[in-house]
């Protein structure tokens, strides 16, 4: 018991005195998953508005894959990826394993199906009548898919705030693609599993601390950000 | 003929359901048509093909003579439906409004200027800031109106539009549209009778896909072509009749036992169509020019408030007067009694 609150307030002191490790870490952990939850966006986005507004051939199918996949376990997906990355692997050209690249990739890999999922069924549920309405003001197909877009701005947001949150509290994929290396691949994650191993617990906690705050801070900024911009329907 | 629209044999079917059949209509500028029908007779599936909303199955659309389809962006872009379900985006009134015009490149200022006229024609201006979720059903249909008219359209197509509001906010509504006539082409797309009769200067009649009568506005109502409309348009005595002999223009009908008085050309089988208001009411024979006199027994009336209507029968056939309450009182009337029915040989539609 008095091991917890001993780590606890020298986690406190370690914050309070901006510890450089805990600074490097904080922010490495930051820039990673900042890095996977744009790229998750930047191919996750236009696959959603294809699967939400497109008409074509097996696009069920293809829905019901990403949602199979929202809770794809961390560590399979980190084997499956470190066996693709590893040298001798299809992938291996690529130089990602052991890298930020890679954690980074990987992990946009993992919300993908978050990004995709969230904003199919934020697109699905915009009223139908609102492409009508762009359109009889004179929206061209593009300009009516873009309004669609627009009233599921609340979901794209969600979608992208619960990818950054899923990204950087997970483990599985940053430890195997990117095996814990001080000063290189070392995030909050993996530095907590380690200390805690090594019997650091102050060091654990001052890092648990943050990764709540990280997540809650983005959680509670999209809430604002939703109340300030209308964003709720 | 000066048409802006012109509809060539245009059917809509969806699978098996054919929503319009083959329509035939001409929309002259600067005038407002309006398409009333019941409930599901394709009047909004019209409007969406005016609208340049939807593909037609068959047939073409003209727009000043010149044929075109959804993909004519340029004249798509000159005419606004109002949709019955009022949809707005979710952003401020102002911004719902400016949509249409940032969509055709106005400057800043224009978008301000035209936003502000428009909000003052439906009396929102001071709301332009409001969220739209936080409008009644009222200001949300003003703001969908404003939205349609800001880009100033040649062709405004309004599908219902003062259905589900408040009797104020449709008093308003319509004296907008009223106001715009002239300005611009509207087609207007109801079920309700009284509007219809108020707002156009044509009137469609639409049935099971098909525009069953057209012309001016009078025209309908009192001369409705089948029974349909005219029960639709107030029409409550239908008969099976028989022209039996025809003397200096006035035709006597046989409607079962019952002779009836009418001015018609038609001969042979028809139908005698009589409003419950044309007809009058009274306890002995009247002295009067009118030329149906008929003797009769009441057997029903339903009080509507002010008014009542009264059920007789005469030789087999029901009659449905309208009278006012006070008269009704007046001349004691009560089930069974022997009563006197008159009217005139000119308030007679027959078919």
């Amino acid at each position: 018991m008095w091991e917890l609150v001993d780590g606890f307030l020298k986690a406190l002191q370690l914050l309070a005195s901006a510890d450089p490790t805990v600074t490097e870490i904080a922010t490495r952990s930051l820039c990673i998953s900042g890095a996977a939850t744009l790229m998750a966006a930047s191919w996750g986005l236009p696959t959603a508005i294809l699967l939400a507004m497109g008409d074509f051939r097996g696009r069920e199918f293809i829905k019901g894959v990403f949602n199979a996949m929202l809770g794809v376990p961390t560590v399979g997906l980190g084997l499956v990826l470190f066996l693709l990355f590893s040298r001798s692997g299809p992938l291996g050209f690529l130089r990602l394993l052991y890298t930020p690249m890679g954690v980074a990739v990987g992990q946009a890999v993992l919300v993908t199906p978050i990004v995709v999922s969230f904003i199919v069924s934020a697109v699905e549920s915009v009223e139908p009548e609102i492409r009508d309405l762009a359109r009889t003001l004179g929206a061209s197909e593009l300009g009516a898919s873009m309004a669609v877009l627009r009233e599921a701005r609340g979901g794209v947001a969600l979608a992208l705030v619960a990818s950054f949150n899923r990204a950087i509290s997970e483990l599985g994929v940053a430890l195997m693609i990117g095996g814990n290396i001080r000063g290189v691949t070392r995030v909050l994650t993996t530095s907590i599993a380690l200390e805690t191993a090594r019997g650091e617990i102050e060091l654990s906690i001052a890092l648990a601390i943050i990764l709540l705050l990280i997540v809650l801070a983005v959680s509670l900024l999209s809430r604002l950000l939703r109340r300030w911009g209308g964003w709720t329907r | 003929m000066d048409a802006l629209m012109e509809l060539r044999g245009v059917s809509k079917r969806y699978g098996r359901v054919t929503a319009v059949d083959c329509v035939d209509l001409a929309v002259e500028e600067g005038k407002i048509l309006t398409i009333i029908g019941p409930n599901g007779a394709g009047k909004t599936t019209l409007l969406r093909l005016m609208a340049l909303l939807d593909k037609p199955t068959s047939g073409e659309i003209l727009y000043r003579g010149v044929r075109v389809d959804e993909a004519s962006e340029d004249v798509r872009r000159r005419i606004v439906m109002v949709f019955q379900r009022t949809t707005l985006f979710s952003a401020s009134v102002y911004e719902n409004v400016a949509y249409g015009l940032r969509i055709r490149g106005y400057g800043r200022d224009e978008v301000d200027a035209r936003i502000r006229e428009v909000l003052e024609v439906v009396d929102m201006a001071e709301h332009a800031d409001r969220h739209v979720r936080e409008l009644s059903g009222g200001e949300r249909r003003r703001v969908a109106i404003a939205q349609a008219l800001a880009p100033k359209p040649e062709l405004l197509l309004l599908d219902e539009p003062l259905s589900d509001v408040d009797p104020p906010t449709a008093e308003a509504i319509e004296e907008v549209i009223r106001e715009l006539a002239g300005d611009l082409t509207i087609v207007h797309a109801t079920h309700d009778l009284l509007q219809a009769a108020r707002l156009s200067d044509v009137i469609a009649f639409m049935r099971d896909g098909r525009i069953i009568q057209i012309g001016r506005a009078g025209e309908v109502f009192r001369r409705p072509v089948d029974a349909f409309i005219a029960r639709f348009v107030g029409f409550e005595n239908i008969f099976d009749g028989v022209v039996v002999s025809v003397e200096g223009g006035i035709a006597k009908i046989a409607v079962g036992d019952v002779l009836i008085e009418a001015v018609t050309e038609r001969r042979g089988r028809c139908k005698v169509a009589l409003r419950p208001e044309d007809i009058v009411l009274s306890v002995t024979p009247l002295e009067s020019s009118m030329r149906n006199t008929l003797r009769g027994r009441i057997i029903d009336f339903v009080d509507a408030g002010a008014l009542v209507k009264v059920l007789v029968d005469v030789d087999g056939v029901t009659f449905r007067v309208l009278i006012t309450k006070r008269s009704f009182l007046n001349m004691k009337l009560r089930k069974g009694l022997p009563i006197y029915l008159s009217f005139k040989a000119s308030s007679i539609h027959v078919f």
